[in-house]
């Protein structure tokens, strides 16, 4: 028998294809467009009415029991694996108990119907869209999650978020929450009788004199409930796996679906015994996790790692050989691409491409400081390079003695796929979660969620996903004395405006004071929604799988995890250093153009030709001076490393609703996870002073601003090394487009491996690539047909570029492309 | 003025110059006149400005700094100009742009500097180009020198074009001589170049007597060199002077747009070769046991 890690290494050669199984199925999931399933809206409204008065962790309880004892379930055909959300492929489910006023307002086409969005647009049958108008959203008005946060919300912060937009709240208030990496090794090994069992045990132990114990009674119910409905919708598929095989002529299909009946007997009740028991456990445990709780960026952690052993035992023991491992694998891919989740339009806007954010971490270090790459990260690799699709997100951890070989494979991986893995850098990420109190046995351990948040795995209860503070609206806002020139309100007011501060460091007084200011509006609308989250729409079966609920007794956002802090994603910080230096450079400094001079001209956006200099004049003054994040300029990158510096360090002081309640933490932490909010937040926006006009996109993650790194990647680099990375536990994102053909030599290869090693060396925290040229994606946009599988990295997570709106694409576009 | 250069680019991440990650340093002045030229920006020692009509607002801001009232795509051509460079300060658009800094090579190894990670990372370092770098010998001995004590690996891109004493001395210091020989023929050479070939295959051979890391470097044009005989001709060549590489650079027009940013006319009628003809000389190098790179 060949060398093990050798037949891994060839999935990854480009003569490899995947097997007519595999092709067939990636062609079935091109086939169909995403479309709306009304099943779980009408399950779900049926049961809250038959619990009415319950405890309402109960009656979530019983909602997923009846979802998952009545939704439509189906087996693809060829396909290994199992699980659905939707009744079809590609279809998404309705969570009414977040929120129904938009989708009641989307059915009557404001702003769009759902087929003729100009990005993510979904079928819909006529049917669906009577049953939800009629049947569904009126039971649900005034008593949705989102109706609570209305109620809950002070209005100094609505006005705040939603009128000026300081900070963009809205997605977490009609949406559920997700990024969690759930105890996926703990169901594999002891299956979900023995979460039952402790949750049993538990339970009888109770004293109920005491009044902290008799509230954990409904919530150590609700997981059993819960747990044990997720027994029964694996029974369902073991059911309709065997009526299929009754129907099926072809003898090897016939024993593949016999297989798979007798899996689905046994798992998740049981410990899984094989590698395709252990994947079929992951995908019952992750995608009854989706229907439960409308989150997204539910996360599987380090497969190649807790995967590996049954991996392995099957190979030794002959009972798996590569191929069909290699296949496994592939359709645990295929499946985790059929899920899709319907968002209102401003948050499609925000989370373009119906990204889930399902991610994987491959490689990095084990506990005991070893290389923890091993074959099965090679052939995870494979899986993404020759699939071509956009989920699983995938994560490369590296550390110091990460084998070059492995890079260098993973960026070939890039070069396929035009945009995944990202890479992540062990020697940053576990310190800055050290510092914030996490062990180091499980900081070693960390997987990716969602984009590039690091957690812990199966043990924290974090939220990453808190809304996104506007960094470069607070400059506009610090220009004008604190009144947003959009709407009038003064928020924050400042003593003095531009025009009056005689220092620049008055200036940046005044910018601190906004940033404080929006920061804790921010903490109230995060701290408002997990509130809301915790009281409304409580997860029981989540919680039953994240270490240490069952033990507490304590639902998630009661307190349950061992681990728990609160993250904001913001958004526009390089936009903000780039205004506040140009500020420095050309109106302190060089006093090229006066404070008064750069006001009105940002006030009319540059448009007035009347004044000397006229307004473009000084846009390209702003626009060319050397004050840009991204060219290794010292003043330029220290204003950046500053502002991100401040607002760490401020955050720190916010307590999230679980401080105090078990969790480690409990704190706010921050994270530049932006996803695609740079466009839609920078559309409210004003002109700011680095040249951009009102309404562009600001800027993603710690990425320069489109057409400002100048001096090349090693500039670039240069200059994002130099921020405070590890005052960012929540997780830096920080993108670099490059040209394909400068990578399609050995050469360009290597000194690609070697920009990635470098960054990390320097204290790098993160990078990701889009490697498509720009000619491809102007194709592209013309003629979508032809490029329906074309990928692009969008900000922390890959989309296909085809079904992104077109401000999105114009944004990718115009991101400097780099020559290697 | 030794220790002052004039410079007209420093590129970072430069990939295609020398092994790794590399930051080239493009000095000013070239004794030669290739029709090809893809830097006619630094032909003249004294620099150049470059004019870019598409960046051009037209805010007239140029004529009002100019003591001649000089207006925008004349800098630089009206023989009043002396390329004082104030148009190019006051410039907001960047449409106009001055080739040619003074520096002295401190200033230059701080700019050199801070790559120095990615260097050792990819086994990269310094390559010091033009021009022709042997136009202003003092300083560049006085960087290469500079480069050397602080343990980066140095390259040069010469024409060779020089006297001898001059290349020797910076020959001595680098680790790795990436040497143009344009043409094997003198004539044609000098059709080609404006100047004869003798002095630098002169140098060429006095180079490889010495031992020094010699590597031919060919640009390849179709109607120009690209011929059989003359690549014979530089095998043959490269055996006398000890060379064992050889890299071969097809024609590419990609310098075409600077010589309308200079505002002259570009006068090349080569053409790239196709790539049988490229293999097929690639193939001949090869069996006469060279070591062949193409492109770059």
């Amino acid at each position: 028998m060949k060398d093990l890690m050798m037949q891994c290494l060839e999935l990854l050669e480009d003569e490899t294809q995947t097997s007519p199984r595999i092709q067939k199925l990636r062609e079935q999931y091109f086939a169909v467009d995403p479309s709306i399933c009304a099943e779980r809206g009408v399950l779900i409204t049926e049961s809250y009415k038959e619990t009415e008065g319950e405890p309402q962790v109960l009656r979530r309880a019983k909602a997923l029991d009846k979802i998952l004892s009545e939704m439509t379930i189906y087996v693809n055909d060829g396909g290994l694996l199992v699980g659905n959300l939707g009744s079809v492929p590609r279809s998404a489910p309705v969570f009414p108990e977040f929120a129904v006023d938009w989708i009641e307002k989307e059915l009557n086409g404001d702003p769009y119907y759902f087929p003729d969005r100009p990005g993510d647009a979904y079928q819909i049958d006529g049917e669906t869209k009577r049953v939800l108008l009629e049947d569904v959203i009126p039971y649900w008005k005034g008593k949705t999650h989102e109706d609570r946060v209305k109620l809950l919300l002070p209005e100094e912060a609505k006005i705040a978020c939603q009128q000026v937009r300081g900070s963009d709240e809205d997605w977490i208030m009609t949406g559920g929450d997700g990024h969690i990496i759930a105890d996926y090794r703990r169901v594999i090994r002891e299956g979900l009788s023995g979460v039952i069992r402790q949750a049993e045990d538990v339970l009888a132990s109770l004293e109920p004199t005491f009044p902290e114990d008799i509230e954990k009674i409904p919530f150590l119910k609700a997981a059993i409930i819960a747990d044990k409905a997720v027994l029964k919708f694996a029974a369902r598929y073991a059911q309709e796996l065997r009526e299929q095989m009754q129907q099926e002529p072809d003898g090897r299909r016939k024993k593949e679906l016999e297989e798979m009946a007798e899996i689905c007997d046994r798992v998740p009740a049981q410990p899984a015994r094989t590698f395709q028991e252990a994947c079929q456990t992951m995908l019952f445990v992750n995608f009854s996790i989706q229907i439960e709780s409308n989150g997204h960026s539910i996360s599987f952690g380090r497969i190649d790692q807790y995967l590996y052993p049954f991996f392995i035992r099957d190979i030794e023991e002959g009972r798996l050989d590569v191929e069909k491992a290699f296949d496994i694998m592939c359709c645990m891919w295929l499946k985790v691409n059929e899920l899709s989740k319907l968002r209102d339009w401003p948050n499609t806007v925000t989370f373009v491409g119906n990204p889930l954010f399902q991610n994987m971490t491959l490689g990095g270090q084990t506990r005991d400081g070893r290389d923890a790459v091993n074959e099965l990260s090679y052939m995870a690799l494979a899986c993404t390079k020759k699939l071509k699709m956009i989920q699983p997100s995938m994560t490369v951890r590296l550390y110091q003695g990460t084998d070059r070989k492995f890079i260098k494979e993973a960026v070939k991986v890039i070069r396929r796929v035009g945009s995944m893995p990202a890479f992540f850098n062990d020697e940053v990420i576990i310190p800055s979660m050290l510092n914030i109190g996490y062990t180091y046995d499980d900081a070693v351990d960390y997987g990716m969620v969602g984009c590039v948040e690091p957690a812990v795995q199966g043990c924290g209860g974090g939220r990453y996903g808190a809304g996104f503070p506007n960094f470069a609206k607070w400059v506009e806002l610090a220009v004008n004395g604190g009144k947003d020139p959009r709407t009038g309100i003064t928020c924050q007011p400042q003593e003095k405006d531009l025009s009056q501060c005689e220092t620049f460091e008055e200036f940046m007084e005044c910018f601190r004071l906004q940033l404080r200011y929006f920061q804790r509006m921010h903490v109230i609308c995060g701290n408002v929604v997990d509130t809301s989250w915790g009281e409304m729409t409580p997860n029981p079966f989540l919680s039953s799988v994240v270490e240490d609920c069952i033990g507490r007794g304590k639902e998630i956002k009661q307190g349950g995890a061992k681990y728990d802090n609160t993250g904001g994603q913001n958004v526009g910080v390089i936009s903000a250093a780039n205004a506040l230096a140009t500020i420095k450079k050309v109106v302190f400094d060089d006093k090229a153009v006066s404070a008064e001079q750069l006001m009105h001209a940002l006030a009319t956006n540059f448009e007035d030709m009347e004044t000397t200099p006229n307004g473009e004049v000084i846009r390209q003054i702003l626009v060319n001076a050397d004050s840009k994040f991204g060219n290794d300029n010292d003043m330029a990158d220290g204003i950046a490393a500053d502002i991100m510096r401040y607002f760490a360090e401020e955050e720190r002081q916010y307590i999230n609703t679980r401080y105090g309640k078990g969790p480690v933490g409990g704190h706010f932490i921050p994270s530049t996870a932006t996803v695609s909010a740079n466009v839609g937040n920078g559309e409210c926006v004003g002109a700011t002073a680095d040249g951009r006009k009102g309404g562009e996109p600001i800027t993603e993650g710690t990425s320069a601003f489109r057409g400002t790194d100048k001096e090349g990647p090693t500039a670039l680099l240069n200059s994002y090394a130099k921020l405070p990375n590890v005052l960012m536990p929540g997780g830096q994102l920080f993108n670099v487009k490059i040209t394909p053909s400068s990578v399609d030599t050995e050469e360009g290869l290597d000194n690609w491996v070697s920009l990635i090693t470098t960054l990390f060396a320097k204290k790098g925290m993160q990078i990701q690539f889009n490697i498509v040229s720009v000619e491809t994606l102007q194709e592209a946009k013309e003629e979508p047909e032809k490029y329906k599988d074309l990928i692009v990295r969008v900000a922390g997570f890959s989309s296909y570029f085809v079904t992104l709106c077109p401000q999105v694409q114009e944004d990718i576009i115009a991101r400097t492309e780099h020559v290697l | 003025m030794s220790d002052t250069g004039k410079i007209f680019n420093i590129q970072k991440f430069s990939t295609h110059d020398g092994p790794g990650i590399r930051t080239v340093v493009f000095l000013t002045g070239c004794p030669m006149r290739c029709i090809w030229c893809s830097n006619p920006e630094s032909q003249e020692r004294s620099g150049a400005i470059l004019w870019d009509e598409r960046k051009c607002i037209g805010c007239g801001l140029c004529v009002q700094a100019c003591a001649h009232g000089i207006i925008p795509g004349m800098q630089g051509i009206d023989e009043r100009c002396i390329r004082c460079g104030e148009c190019v300060k006051r410039c907001p658009s960047t449409a106009l742009e001055q080739m040619g800094e003074d520096m002295a090579a401190e200033k230059v190894m701080e700019a050199v500097r801070k790559d120095k990670a990615f260097y050792q990372e990819s086994g990269g370092g310094i390559t010091i180009s033009g021009g022709e770098p042997l136009m202003q010998p003092e300083f560049v001995t006085a960087l290469a020198q500079e480069v050397k004590r602080e343990g980066y690996h140095l390259a040069i891109e010469t024409t060779g074009y020089a006297d001898w004493s001059a290349a020797d001395r910076v020959f001595g210091l680098c680790d790795m001589i990436l040497y143009d020989i344009k043409h094997m023929d003198s004539v044609q050479h000098r059709k080609y170049t404006g100047v004869p070939n003798e002095r630098i295959l002169e140098n060429a051979r006095q180079a490889g007597r010495k031992g020094y890391p010699l590597i031919y470097r060919v640009p390849l044009l179709g109607g120009v060199n690209a011929d059989m005989e003359n690549m014979r001709a530089l095998g043959e060549f490269a055996i006398e002077t000890g060379v064992k590489e050889i890299h071969l650079l097809p024609y590419h027009t990609y310098g075409e747009n600077k010589y309308k940013l200079l505002r002259t006319r570009y006068r090349c009628n080569a053409y790239r070769p196709s790539e049988s003809k490229i293999n097929d000389i690639r193939k001949l190098l090869e069996r006469k046991g060279f070591a062949v790179k193409t492109g770059g």
